[in-house]
Parts: structure tokens; sequence; C-alpha cells
């Protein structure tokens, strides 16, 4: 009975060791590991931007965790153990610095445009702006609480129009898939998106009027458990050799 | 066609019942008439009544009613059991338990497309001739054994069958339940114009309930007949284990049973039964004497032997007089005694191994 | 440290008793969590607003919808399976059991490859009708059929094969043929099961997210449903969001409650 009873004991503890050594921020190897929370339009380049910073440290790994900007600030604020977060607006950084988890002012390393996209074939004929409010027609717009969409929502207030999406996407990357597959007419993402997803879409410009931009901040949070190598991918970044990276991938680089 | 003719079941049975052997058996009823088939747990009575009612498909052989054909592999065709004009009693009685007697007894005529009310209605006048419209609403759960019977024998028979089927219909009873609910189903029997089949093997069941026994062990038949009969000259071992009872009736008095003939039976005072009785006792139960037997009190008849049947290493003897009756006696006695056809003989019976029955 | 035997009625063993307590906190734990932070005091406010309201009528009207579906399509279907000579049975029933095992999320996509604008069946059927399920009301009832239908469907066969098949025998010496046996006797018998099976089914096309968002999307009214809603909630009014949970909480209990006690336990 004794023996039985001190090995059930004996497994918990090992099942909780096991699981507080994942849940820990990871005291061990992490001079070597910088945890990257990044907005979801910043998929493509950041994996290219990591391979390359990589390249140049090979004794940092880079680990990136990708979301729509709103849901990682979250996950931030509730404890999320990352060094470095790259967001898709300044509303959504903000609720970072106010939480005390970054210095205020974060810079900005980027800035997106927003974009009509619709699939290769245009089905729904679409040639600017102006047709997305059309009835018949499939649009996706993403959810006002996301950057993408909330810049979707000021550039129609811009060309006043009022536009009834059939659906509200969690983030841009989903509104993007959507149109990828054919299963709607339009969609606003950003410009970047577009380049992203290649032949499959074709990118329609906005009316100059209005035209919206975002502007891309990121921040090295105060908890970072390696800030040297943090600042170091924030750095290279923001160097010559990010800006190239960025804006072949259609960013804007300020 | 003649009534007879149009209900008569008749066919060949021939059914796989184990890997070691297969039901063979030749079957033919007439409308009105009860058979028991009786035989020892394994020889395929009731794979018999399963192939009857269309749950088993036969391997071989044919099965007719009337004209119809039931069962023919042959020629591949196959009555299933909802086309055919069956009414089965099954040992459990399997009483929806979702619903109440009435509805029950009117399931099989809502499937024949009465309406419900319709069904409700005749289904309620079956319940009155079983004695259980008292119940109606009712459900299975909370009805006892006996109850349950007659319910499950009112859905049976509500359908009108040209073929009535009763799986161990008493076995699942007590012992005092199971006297009075046997009478009734002579009674309902005896009026029941088609053909029936009563699975049992219970002798005294069989005896009191079929005009006819069919005996099946292994899946083939060994004897049948007229119940007297078969109780006279059994052909195997557990034919005579089984059915040599001898059945007299009579009207009950005080400590005894007067019987037709003006003999009378004394019986123990347990009996507490009173107008007419069936009096049973085994044929092992009789004691034969040259002289009348002084001693404890018994019932002794004198009469005369009419025939003699060996089997093994017993005999029975069949005693004919006022009393007629069945007895069983060793090879031996038959011999001291020079017991042979035409001797007259004493038949002595205690009362502690007769059973009477109410009627 | 003596390990106690229960003598005449103790709670039983430390071994199993240890850890299913764990497990109770473990389930319990997190919903006493949400009770406690939730904004009772703004909760009026809360369920006043519009959205809030639309959501969870989506919620409770396209989960009975899909659940009936589950009902129509699941019992015959689990009839089909306790078919003697079934060929093929084990593929079947593994066919049965995928989207049990399918993230979410992967099964939305599938509906989308068959049901979606350019899928399988649904392009040929927008060129002949020129319907599109795909950011419809349907589309979240299917999505929630697609993913509740293995629990009825298992639930319901348990149910059959342990149900007396003799009385189904019964019935059809009576006249009933198979569908009538099945109508009025197989059924009525199973009904807790069925029950039973219906509400895991509810349970669950109530809760469901990754495939309603991917085949359906969200729109306030037609498409968003109150998992969906809780999870845009989350990010810029965790307030209503906790509210929103709270309320979903509520009424899942509610009709759990509700159902258990008449149906099931007969």
């Amino acid at each position: 009975m004794n023996r039985r009873l001190s090995r059930s004991c004996g497994l918990l503890l090992v099942v909780f060791l096991t699981m507080t050594g994942c849940a820990g921020s990871g005291a061990e190897g992490s001079d070597r590991r910088v945890m990257v929370f990044a907005a979801a339009s910043l998929t493509e380049v950041f994996r290219t931007v990591a391979e390359d910073f990589e390249r140049k440290h090979p004794d940092t790994d880079v680990v990136l965790s990708f979301g729509s900007s709103a849901t990682l600030a979250r996950q931030l604020r509730e404890g999320a153990p990352a060094d470095v977060f790259a967001a898709a607006d300044r509303r959504t950084v903000a609720m970072v610095t106010d939480a005390g988890l970054a210095p205020g002012n974060p810079p900005l390393f980027a800035r997106n445009r927003l974009q009509i996209v619709v699939p290769a074939a245009n089905p729904g004929k679409v040639r600017g702006l102006p047709d997305l409010a059309r009835a018949e027609l499939v649009v996706a717009l993403c959810a006002p609480s996301v950057p993408c969409g909330a810049a979707a929502q000021k550039a129609l207030r811009a060309a006043n129009l009022s536009v009834r999406p059939d659906s509200y996407e969690k983030d841009v990357k989903a509104a993007l898939a959507k149109v990828v597959l054919g299963e709607v007419d339009a969609a606003l993402v950003y410009h970047t998106d577009v380049l992203a997803a290649g032949d499959k879409v074709i990118g329609i410009e906005l009316p100059v009027a209005a035209r919206v931009t975002n502007d891309y901040p990121i921040a090295v949070l105060r908890h970072a458990a390696n800030q040297r190598a943090a600042e170091a991918f924030v750095a290279y970044l923001r160097s010559p050799a990010g800006r190239r990276t960025l804006s072949g991938a259609g960013f804007e680089t300020p | 066609m003649t009534a007879s003719e149009r209900v008569a079941l008749a066919g060949r049975l021939v059914v796989p019942q184990s890997a070691r052997f297969e039901l063979d058996l030749h079957l033919e009823l007439a409308a009105g008439e009860v058979v028991a088939l009786l035989g020892p747990n394994g020889a395929g009575k009731t794979t018999a009544l399963r192939a009857l009612a269309g749950l088993l498909p036969l391997r071989g052989g044919v099965l007719r009613l009337g004209g119809r054909v039931w069962d023919d592999p042959g020629r591949g065709l196959f009555l299933p059991p909802h086309r055919r004009s069956v009414g089965v009693v099954f040992q459990d009685y399997l009483l929806f338990p979702h619903l109440s007697a009435v509805d029950n007894v009117a399931f099989g005529l809502r499937c024949r497309g009465l309406s419900r009310g319709a069904a409700r209605q005749a289904a309620y006048q079956w319940l009155v001739r079983v004695g259980m419209a008292g119940q109606a609403t009712n459900r299975p759960s909370t009805l006892s054994g006996g109850q349950a019977q007659r319910v499950a024998l009112a859905r049976a028979l509500a359908v009108e069958p040209d073929l009535l089927l009763l799986d161990e219909p008493l076995a699942a009873l007590d012992a005092e339940t199971r006297m009075s609910v046997r009478t009734e189903l002579r009674h309902r029997l005896a009026e029941f114009p088609g053909c029936a089949l009563v699975v049992t093997h219970d002798p005294v069941d069989a005896m009191l309930l079929a005009d006819r026994l069919v005996v099946i062990e292994r899946g083939r038949l060994v004897q049948q007949g007229d119940p007297a009969d078969v109780a006279r000259r059994p052909r195997t071992d557990y034919v005579a284990r089984l059915v040599g009872l001898n059945l007299l009736r009579g009207r009950a008095e005080v400590g005894r049973v007067r019987l037709a003939g003006g003999q009378t039976v004394i019986v123990t005072e347990d009996a507490d039964l009173s107008g007419e009785v069936l009096v049973a006792f085994r044929p092992a139960a009789v004691s034969v004497y040259r002289e009348p037997p002084h001693g404890s009190p018994r019932n002794v008849w004198p009469g005369t032997v009419s025939s003699v049947e060996r089997y093994g290493g017993r005999v029975r003897l069949a005693v004919a007089g006022p009393v007629p009756l069945t007895a069983e006696v060793s090879t031996d006695a038959l011999a001291e005694l020079r017991l042979a056809t035409g001797e007259p003989v004493f038949a002595a019976v205690k009362a502690t191994e007769i059973d009477v029955y109410p009627v | 440290m003596t390990v106690d035997q229960p003598r005449n009625g103790g709670v039983g063993p430390l071994t199993l008793t240890v850890p299913a307590f764990v497990g109770l906190v473990f389930l319990v734990g997190p919903l006493i969590g949400l009770l406690l932070r939730t904004p009772w005091l703004r909760l009026p406010e809360l369920l006043a607003d519009p959205a809030v309201a639309d959501a969870l009528r989506l919620s409770l009207v396209a989960s009975a919808i899909a659940t009936a579906l589950c009902l129509l399509l699941g019992v015959p279907l689990a009839w089909l399976l306790v078919q003697p000579g079934l060929p093929g049975r084990p593929v079947l029933r593994a066919l049965i059991t995928v989207p049990l095992v399918m993230p979410p999320v992967v099964g939305g996509v599938a509906l989308l490859m068959l049901l979606g604008r350019n899928g399988v069946l649904g392009a040929p059927l927008a060129a002949l009708t020129g319907i599109t399920i795909p950011f419809t009301t349907t589309a979240v009832v299917l999505a929630e059929a697609f993913v509740a239908l293995p629990f009825l469907v298992l639930s319901v066969e348990g149910a059959l094969r342990s149900a007396d098949r003799r009385y189904e025998e019964a019935a059809a010496t009576l006249g009933a043929d198979r569908l009538t046996v099945f109508r009025r006797v197989t059924v009525p018998l199973v009904l807790p099961g069925i029950a039973s099976g219906a509400v895991l089914a509810w349970a669950r096309a109530l809760g469901e997210f990754g495939a309603t968002v991917t085949f359906a999307g969200s729109f306030p009214g037609r498409t968003q449903t109150m998992p969906v809603a809780v999870y845009l909630a989350l990010e810029s009014n965790p307030e209503a969001a906790l509210a929103l949970s709270v309320i979903l909480l509520l009424v899942s209990v509610l009709l759990l409650g509700l159902l258990r006690d008449r149906w099931i336990s007969r």
C-alpha cells in the first residue's frame, strides 16, 4: 500500500515538474532565444527576416508567433512570455505600453497600405472601392476590433461608402484565405498580403481620398528574457538589410 | 375448400440446430387442432417454433399453410413473419414495455390498418375475454406473471391468426398461478379455430392442453399421437419419463374425488377443491398385486391387464377396468406375479402420490 | 504517513479519491473563476446590447436546428450501423467518427471544399440555382451539425445495441414491417439513449467555433454565434466577453438541467 502511494505521488510530481518546465519563461537557453509576437500581416516577411537574422547571429534562435495584433496584445497582457511585439497599428501596441509592459512611444519600422483584393479571375468584376457596396457581391472585411478592420472602416468612411460585408473575419489572413479560395469576390487587406498571395489574387488600389495606411510599431518588452538579443533583432529589422527585405515584401519603410 | 383444408399446416422443417445436428421434422396440423411439441432441452423445439413463425429461414423442406407457401428454400420463396398469419406467445411474453395492456393487444390490429380507436375497441374486447379488462390501461411492468400471460395471449389472438404458437406458455409462472392459467388456456385453445402448437417440457401441460403430442429428440421425431397412447406406449426412455401420467376426471368431495364411473379416489386433505377436477399420478406410483393388499390407506382398484410393453428394464402395463390406468413395474415383478394380458390384478396407489387439479 | 483503508463506509482509497477530487477542481475551477470575475452589476446594460441578443438568439436557433438535423440523419444512420450483415461496418464507423478527431477548423475547410462557391457540390449548385451556402445561417447550421452528428450517431448506436431485439421479433410476428417496427417499437425503447445523444449533440453544436467561423464567417445577427462573439469581444471589450460567456454558461446549464431530468432518467 505504501509503495503504491509513493509511486503515485512520484508520478504526480514528475507531471508537475514537466508542466512547470514547459510553462516557465525558460531560464535555460534564454541567451539564445528571442520570442517574437508579430501581426498576421507580417507572416511571410518576418520569416525571411528571422532567417537572415539567425544567419548573422548563429547562436540566436528566433521563435515567431503570428496572430491578429489585438489577440497578441491581449495574450501579452495576460502574461504571455514574449520578448518583442510587432503590431499592425498604434492602437494595439498602446494596449501593451499602457499596461506598462513596454516603454511608451515604440519606434515604427514599417508602413502598410490597405488594398482591395479579388480572386485572380475577378468573378465579381470589381474595379474600385464603390463596387464593394454592390449587394450581389460577396465581400469579407476584417472585424473592426483588429487593425486591418479598423483601417477598412476608416477607408470606407473617407470614401463615404456603406458596405455590408458577408463576414467580419478575425484576422487579415483569414480574410485573404477566403479570397484565395474563391469564396468571396473581394476583401480589404494589406498590400503586403496581396503580394504574398502571388498570382492567385489581384490587388486594386483604393481611391486617393480613401487611402489608409497602417503604421507598424515594434516594442521590446520590459520582461524580455533576453534584452540584448531582442534589441539586436529590432536593430536588424530597422537596418538597411532589414528595410530591403521589408520593402521587397511591399511594406513602406519610414 | 373446406375449413380444415384452408388452414391446415403442412411441412417439413429442416433447420440447422447446432454444430452437431439438424432439425428435420415433418409436421401437420389441422384447423382447430392443438399439438404439443415436446422434447428435452436442445432438441429443436424452439427452433421449430421460430421457423414456423418466420424468425428463422428453413434450410430445406417446405412450409405451407392452407394453400399458401410460407417457406420454400428450394424455390427461393420466403414469407417474412410480418406477412404470415401467425400469432406467437413468447416465453417471456415480450409485452412492449412502453405501451399499455390494451395498446399491446391493439398493436397487431393497428399494423393491419385499423385506426387507433377501432383497434383499441377490438383489443378491449379481447381483454374482456381473457379477464383482463380491469387492467387495460396498466403498463406491463405493473402486471403479475399470470396477468401478463393473459395479455400476451390476447395480443396473439387479436390478429385472428391461422397459426397460433405458444413457447412454454406457463413456464414463467409459479405453481399456484399455473393451475388457473392453464385451465383458462385450455378454454381459449379449445375455442381457437386455427392450428395451435404448444412448445412445452411439462407433461401435465401437454396432456391437458393438447389433442396430439409430437415428441422430438435431437432434431428428429421420436413419437407422436394422442396423449393417452403416447403415455401407454412410450417409445423412448425420455418419452416414458416424460409423459407416463395417469389422468382421470371426477368431482371433488371432502377428502376424495368421485370418478365418472362412480369409483372414489382418496386424496390428501390439503387439496381444497370443489367441482370438476382432474386426478393425476405416475405409473411408477401404481403397485400391482394379485390379491387385494392390506395395510396403509391407499386406493385399490380391481382390473385386468390389457397390454404389456417392455422398454429398457421396465414394463408398462395397461390395466382395464372401472379405473383404467397405466402401471409401471420391474421385469422381475412381472415374472414373479406372472403378469400377462388378460390376468386379473389389483392396482393400488397411495393418496400421497396423487395430485388433484381443477379442470 | 499511513494509508487509510476505508473501514465501514469510508469514501474510498486515496489513490482514487485524490485524483477524482483534483479532476473535479480542474473542471469546476475555471467556471468559478469566470463567475467570480463577471461584472454582475454591468450585466443588464451589457445584455441590452442588441448584438448580444442577436448572438444569443442565433446560437440557440442554429444549434436547435442543427440538433434536429442530427436527429433526422443520425438515428437512421445509427440504425444502419446495427443492421446484421452490413458490409464494411468498421470502415463506416471510422468515417463517422472522423469529425470527432478532426480539428474543427479543418472541418470548416472541408465543408468549404464541398459546399463553397467553388466547391465540388457548391459550384454546380450555384451555377444551377444561384444559391451559395457560405456566409449564411444555413452554413452555421451545417457546420454545427457536421461536428455534432458523430456524438449522436455513436450514442444512439450504443443504445440500439443494448436494446432487446426480441421485442422487434415480437412486433414482426404481429404484422409490423421493418419501418413500423423501427417507428413503433425500437425508437420508443431507445428513447432515453436518443435523448442523451441529442443533448450531447446540442451542447457540441452550441459551443462550436472553428468550423463555423471558417465555413460561415462571422456577421452579427446572421452568422456570429456566441462563441465567435466572445472571441471577437475579448480583444476590444473584455467585460462584454465575460458577460457573453456567463450568459452562454447559464443558458447551457439551464437547458441541460431541464432535459436530463425529464428524458434521461426514466
